[in-house]
C-alpha cells in the first residue's frame, strides 16, 4: 500500500460545507466583536458573577468564574469520595475472598535492565540480555536474551515465541522454561536524560543518540492460579497517556494487547481481554492515565480489584499498602493535582518525562498491588480502606 | 502579515486544513467547529509576528491540536459519536476511512500530520510533546495496524 498516496486520496474528502465555513465565520466575527468590546476600559458586564471584576480582563473574569464553580465542585467530590471509597472498600474486601490461589505459585518480578545491569533473576532463573543487534538494512534491532538457572544449566525451553510487535522498540514473547510459563515484554527504553546528556557531551545529534543509546526493560513473571495461568503486565510509552495491559492465556498461548475504548459519557476506559469474563478499567486523573487508577476485575477464581479512583474524584494525595507482614509501600506520594497535560503523577514523580527507572519502579508497585492477598489494608490519604 | 486585519480570509483559506485534522482526531463536528472557533480567537488576540502565510497555517495548526488534546483529556468531557458521514465518492476511501478512525486518536492524528500535512517526525514531537522516538513508534504500530484493518476488511488495493 503506498500509505502516503492512499491516506491523502481518503482525507482530500474531509473538507467543511461552505454552510459551515459561513457559521464559522459569523461565528469567530462575533467572539471579535464581544474579545474587543469584553477589553474596552471600563466596560461593564450586564449581569452574573462577573459584576464584581467589570475592569479585569475577559481571561480573568473566565477564570473567576471557572475556579468558583471548580472550588463549589470540589466540595461535593469531597463529600461523594468519602462514601465511594466505603462502599468500594467493601466489594473489594468480598472480592478478595474469592482468590484462591497458591501464594508460593505466584511470583513477578519486574526490572529494568540498564547497560551496567544485565541480568534479572526470579524464581531460580536468571534472564539476561546478552546482546542488542541493530540491523542497518532494515533500520530495526533485536534482543538476544538467554535464560539459565541460577547454578549455571541451562533449562529446558520450549514453545518460545513472538505474540507481537508493539512497535519497533517494543515486543512481547511467551516461552515455557522448565514447563512453567513466562511473557516477557522487552521495550528498548528512550532513557530522555541519558540521551540528552550523550547528545551534550559528545555533541551527537539526539536521532543518532536514540539509535545508539539502548536502555532496557524487562518483565518477566508468571502466576498459576488452580489451573489457569494469566500474566497480566503494563507499559507506558516513556510520555504521558499510551497505556497498554497484556494478558496471556498461558494454555492457549494466546494473548491480547488491550486497548483504549472510550465509554462514551463517564470518561472512563472499558476494555475487554481475550477471555470475556476479564474486564478492565481504568481512568484519567486529572487530564492525563494513571495505572494507580487501574482496576481489574475477574469474574472466577483470579483475582481481584485494586484501589480505584474514579474521574471526577477527589485527588489521591498518598496511597500507602500495608502488607501483612507489617511493611509499606508507599504508592503516591506528594500526589500533585495536574496543572498541564502530559505531566505524570505517581510514585513521588511529577515530571515531562518518566525515566527508564521510575517505568519500573511503577511497574514493580503495581505489580506488588496485584498480589493482593498479601495485602492487609490501603491507607488512601491516611484514611484505612481496605481490612481483611 | 498582520492576522487581526485578515481574519475572515484566513478562516477560509485554512478552515479545511483545521477542520481535516481535527475531525479525524475528535470525529465530531460540534467539537471541530469550538476547537477552531478558539483557535481562530486566539490568533485574533495573539501578539506573535508571522511571516508568511504558511507560518500563520502551522501556528493554528499547532493550537488547534493542542486544544484537541488538552478537550479530549478533560475530565469533564463527554464522549459523543460520530455526527455525520463524509461524502466518499467510492468505496475504496470510505473503507480507507473507516480503517483509519479505528485507529487511536493519537495515531490518526500522528498519521495525517505525516503523511497528509507533511509534517517531519521532530516537527509532530514538538506538536504533541512527544519524543521522536514515541512519533517514530507511533507512525509504524499506526501503520501496521491499519493494514490489519484494512485486511479484515477485505479491502484490496487498486
Amino acid at each position: 500500500m503506498k500509505n502516503e498516496c492512499v491516506i491523502k486520496e481518503t482525507l482530500d474528502a474531509v473538507v467543511m460545507q461552505e454552510a459551515q465555513i459561513e457559521r464559522l465565520v459569523e461565528r469567530c466575527r462575533a467572539a471579535q466583536h464581544g474579545a474587543a468590546q469584553c477589553n474596552k476600559p471600563g466596560h461593564k458586564q450586564p449581569s452574573g458573577i462577573e459584576e464584581s471584576t467589570q475592569n479585569t480582563g475577559l481571561k480573568d473574569r473566565a477564570v473567576k468564574g471557572i475556579g468558583r464553580t471548580m472550588v463549589s465542585a470540589a466540595a461535593c467530590i469531597l463529600l461523594l469520595i468519602a462514601g465511594a471509597v466505603t462502599v468500594y472498600a467493601v466489594v473489594s474486601h468480598s472480592l478478595l475472598d474469592r482468590y484462591k490461589g497458591s501464594e508460593e505459585d505466584i511470583v513477578y518480578v519486574s526490572q529494568l535492565i540498564t547497560g551496567d545491569d544485565q541480568t534479572i533473576s526470579m524464581n531460580g532463573l536468571q534472564f539476561a540480555i546478552e546482546d542488542y543487534v541493530f540491523e542497518e538494512s532494515v533500520g530495526e534491532g533485536y534482543f538476544v536474551l538467554s535464560i539459565t538457572r541460577e547454578d549455571g544449566t541451562k533449562p529446558v525451553i520450549k514453545d518460545s515465541r513472538k505474540l507481537r510487535d508493539a512497535c519497533p522498540i517494543s515486543c512481547l514473547w511467551a516461552v515455557y522454561v522448565d514447563e512453567l510459563p513466562y511473557m516477557i515484554l522487552f521495550e528498548e527504553m528512550g532513557n530522555e536524560e541519558k540521551i540528552r546528556s550523550l547528545c551534550e557531551t559528545t555533541g551527537m545529534e539526539k536521532e543518532d543518540a536514540w539509535q545508539s543509546f539502548h536502555n532496557i526493560s524487562l518483565s518477566a513473571g508468571r502466576m498459576d492460579a488452580d489451573s489457569n495461568c494469566y500474566y497480566v503486565s503494563f507499559w507506558t510509552e516513556e510520555v504521558e497517556d499510551d497505556f497498554a495491559i497484556y494478558i496471556l492465556q498461558t494454555d492457549s498461548f494466546s494473548v491480547e494487547m488491550l486497548e483504549e475504548k472510550r465509554d462514551a459519557g463517564d470518561g472512563l476506559f472499558m476494555t475487554e481481554s481475550v477471555s470475556e469474563a476479564v474486564t478492565f478499567t481504568y481512568g484519567q486523573l486529572g487530564g492525563t492515565l494513571n495505572p494507580f487508577a487501574l482496576e481489574l476485575s475477574w469474574e472466577g477464581e483470579l483475582p481481584v480489584p485494586t484501589y480505584l479512583q474514579k474521574p471526577g474524584e477527589a485527588p489521591i494525595e498518598k496511597i500507602t499498602i500495608v502488607k501483612k507482614d507489617g511493611t509499606e509501600i508507599a504508592l503516591i506520594e506528594d500526589f500533585m493535582p495536574i496543572k498541564e497535560n502530559l505531566k505524570w503523577s505517581s510514585g513521588g514523580h511529577s515530571k515531562d518525562y518518566r525515566t527508564g527507572e521510575e517505568h519500573a519502579e511503577d511497574t514493580y508497585q503495581l505489580i506488588n498491588l496485584l498480589n493482593i492477598h498479601e495485602v492487609d489494608y490501603l491507607l488512601v490519604n491516611g484514611e484505612k480502606v481496605m481490612v481483611e | 502579515m498582520n492576522p487581526k486585519e485578515n481574519l475572515e480570509r484566513i478562516i477560509r483559506a485554512y478552515s479545511n486544513d483545521l477542520y481535516r485534522i481535527l475531525y479525524v482526531y475528535c470525529k465530531n463536528k460540534s467539537d471541530c467547529e469550538d476547537i477552531m472557533q478558539g483557535a481562530f480567537l486566539k490568533l485574533y488576540e495573539t501578539n506573535t509576528e508571522f511571516e508568511s502565510d504558511t507560518h500563520v497555517k502551522n501556528w493554528l495548526i499547532k493550537v488547534a491540536v493542542r486544544d484537541a488534546l488538552n478537550l479530549q483529556k478533560s475530565r469533564w468531557r463527554n464522549y459523543v459519536e460520530l455526527d455525520e458521514n463524509i461524502a466518499f465518492t467510492d468505496e475504496y476511501h470510505l473503507e480507507v476511512f473507516e480503517a483509519l478512525l479505528k485507529l487511536k486518536p493519537k495515531e490518526r492524528m500522528i498519521l495525517l500530520l505525516y503523511y497528509y500535512e507533511g509534517y517531519s517526525v521532530k516537527e509532530i514531537g514538538v506538536m504533541l510533546k512527544m519524543a521522536e522516538g514515541t512519533v517514530k513508534s507511533k507512525l509504524h504500530r499506526s501503520r501496521g495496524r491499519l493494514k490489519t484493518v484494512l485486511k479484515e476488511s477485505d479491502w484490496s488495493e487498486e
